[in-house]
């Protein structure tokens, strides 16, 4: 994979007030990777130089791949897996990782290591056909969060290191997904269908106290809380296509990152707070890159 | 893809093998691709009703593949890799003098053998046949418009299918249906995962390379003799399952129809308020296949001569 270090430089947009939140000004972007290939859920894994990501490496496997930013070199995290591995996450000490394993058909589990790789605990496959989601560690490392599918809706719940002592977070209709801690651990944001379509939410470590922060009649998704706690960015299509938007964490002072007519999504932040990592496509092509965050 | 239930047997022939043995083998190109990795197949069997079914084997869909960079391979001729043109006429010089000593044997079951073989060889040794194959002729533009996705890249090459005469393609989204199984392409079959699959991975890839296959060929003046259908065998669940997914659904689900002088942007049919069951009359898998055939030029008369489609009838409100 080469190297590919064009900037693009997009005009600052005139702002415009429309429906009560501000035109975003366009940031600039850095393209890290160039094979084109379907990735998901990129995060910072180890340190800043490494960032780990889900990619569709073939039709019949979904791998997590490393990249390391100083020479964007590529390895598969664990070389010859050949069952599919979805939403890793790292804890924010970078002392241990998860991710979800599949197994056989339609059926996977979580698994828990420390950043050798040693395993920690996992999270055994439900019973009958199912599937973990959106893994999230808390920041002291004592719970690791995680969406599943019960009796018709899908919860967010909680588990040890060890994959023991489960608690359920949640207890609404419709799909509750994308957990992420706040950084001093005291709230976890996420994406519910409770009120008719995805907003974002969120409700103390314990699961009271929800509250809703987005109010839009499309899709608002894949929260992540900023390093400094401040700020969320999060995915939404109410402008038409995916795009990165950034609010602050009661919901206020909503801006616009991005503005392509394809798809930018699944952002993350850059350990700096400055930058946010994202999946984009362009021209059918879905890579990895850096936005710079307007000041 | 038969119209008919998969028992009682004998399977029926897909409609692709229908429209096949009706218009022969003409030129280079097999009157049938099946454009997949391999054969579908679920995770315990081959997918029946994928092929010629009652009808004589050479109406058997000759698989194709691409991947999303564009690399096709031709699954059905595996056996035959490393050959140059050259060996495969020596081959060709041993088959026909084998062929003397087999006269005596099954004569159909070698004639249909032969003509399979006679396609291969024509596939292998046709430069037609084989610029058919062969995307990097095409913009990078037109390449990326389509998706850098192996779906993408197989739309892209069904357009040059029809641009190279091929009478029907089955454009397969995935070899195998499940959502997500160790070792198997992903599918539509969403007993889990199914709105996120939805709306993150399949109907992203799908809206893509549908658009611009339709798109392309509309610019190429090739939409007024290509019919284009959109289906699956079946819909999802009103009622969502203890998974926040959908199962499988037979009784009401749609499909999406597009050139052959169709008239475009109407709907044909109605569900009641929950999509559950047919308001109107049902239209059937076995309407469909008829409608295809009766636009690819088989009237009544030829279906029967053939012995297919029995009891079929034309959606009329969509010609």
């Amino acid at each position: 994979m080469s190297y590919c270090s064009h900037q693009v430089l997009i005009p600052i947009a005139l702002c415009l007030l429309w429906g009560g939140f501000p035109c975003g000004t366009v940031a600039q972007t850095r393209q890290l990777t160039d094979d084109g290939t379907m990735k998901f859920t990129p995060t910072f894994f180890r340190d800043d130089n490494e960032v780990a990501f889900v990619q569709f490496t073939k039709p019949t496997l979904f791998q997590i791949i490393s990249l390391k930013l100083d020479d964007l070199s590529v390895r598969p995290l664990h070389e010859n897996e050949s069952n599919h591995e979805l939403d890793m996450a790292i804890s924010p000490d970078g002392a241990y990782y998860a991710y979800i394993k599949c197994h056989g058909a339609l059926t996977g589990s979580i698994e828990i290591l420390d950043a050798n790789q040693n395993q920690i605990g996992t999270v055994p496959p439900g019973e009958g056909f199912g599937i973990y989601r959106s893994l999230a560690f808390a920041p002291n490392n004592s719970r690791l969060l995680f969406s599943y599918p019960e009796e018709v809706h899908q919860q967010i719940f909680s588990v040890g290191l060890k994959g023991d002592n489960r608690q359920q977070l949640t207890n609404s209709s419709g799909i509750n997904n994308w957990p992420c801690f706040s950084p001093d651990g005291s709230l976890i944001a996420f994406g519910s269908t409770r009120d008719g379509n995805y907003e974002i939410y969120t409700m103390q470590s314990d699961g009271t106290g929800v509250r809703r922060l987005t109010n839009s009649p499309t899709m608002d998704m894949r929260p992540k809380f900023s390093p400094d706690g401040q700020r969320i960015c999060f995915t939404s299509n109410r402008d038409g296509n995916y795009e990165i938007y950034v609010m602050n964490f009661d919901g206020s002072d909503l801006q616009r990152i991005t503005d392509h007519p394809e798809r930018d999504d699944y952002a993350t932040w850059h350990p700096n707070g400055k930058q946010l990592l994202m999946v984009s496509e362009r021209s059918g092509n879905h890579d990895l890159y850096f936005v710079e965050l307007p000041r | 893809m038969t119209g008919f239930e998969e028992r009682p047997l004998p399977v029926k022939p897909n409609f692709g093998s229908i429209i096949a043995a009706h218009r022969g083998h003409r030129g280079q190109l097999p009157p049938f691709v099946s454009l997949t990795s391999g054969m579908l197949a679920d995770s315990s069997r081959i997918i029946e009703g994928y092929g010629a079914g009652t009808l004589p084997l050479a109406n058997d869909p000759f698989l194709v593949s691409c991947s999303d960079r564009g690399q096709v391979n031709l699954p059905s001729l595996r056996l035959l890799e490393g050959l140059s043109p050259a060996r495969l006429d020596d081959r060709r010089t041993l088959l026909n003098r084998l062929e003397t000593d087999l006269r005596g044997w099954d004569t159909a079951g070698v004639a249909a053998w032969n003509k399979t073989y006679e396609a291969a060889y024509r596939l292998l040794t046709s430069s037609e046949a084989r610029q058919a194959f062969d995307l990097t002729s095409e913009s990078r533009a037109t390449r990326e418009r389509y998706g850098r996705t192996t779906f993408g890249q197989s739309a892209l090459l069904t357009r040059r299918l029809v641009e190279a005469g091929v009478p029907y393609i089955q454009l397969n989204y995935s070899r195998h249906p499940e959502a997500i199984t160790v070792g198997y392409e992903f599918g539509w079959d969403t007993h889990i995962m199914n709105f996120e699959l939805l709306q993150d991975q399949h109907c992203p890839i799908f809206d893509r390379a549908f658009s611009a296959l339709l798109d392309d060929l509309y610019e190429r003046g090739l939409t007024d003799d290509t019919l284009v259908i959109a289906m699956g065998e079946f819909g999802r669940t009103p009622k969502i399952n203890n998974r926040a997914s959908r199962d499988h659904w037979p009784r009401c689900y749609f499909s999406i129809w597009a050139g052959a002088g169709i008239e475009p942007g109407r709907v044909i049919g109605a569900s009641d308020r929950l999509g559950q069951d047919p308001l109107s009359d049902p239209i059937t898998p076995l309407m469909v296949g008829t409608t295809i055939a009766e636009l690819a030029g088989m009237d009544a008369q030829a279906r029967a001569n053939l012995n297919v489609l029995e009891g079929g009838t034309v959606i009329d409100e969509l010609l």
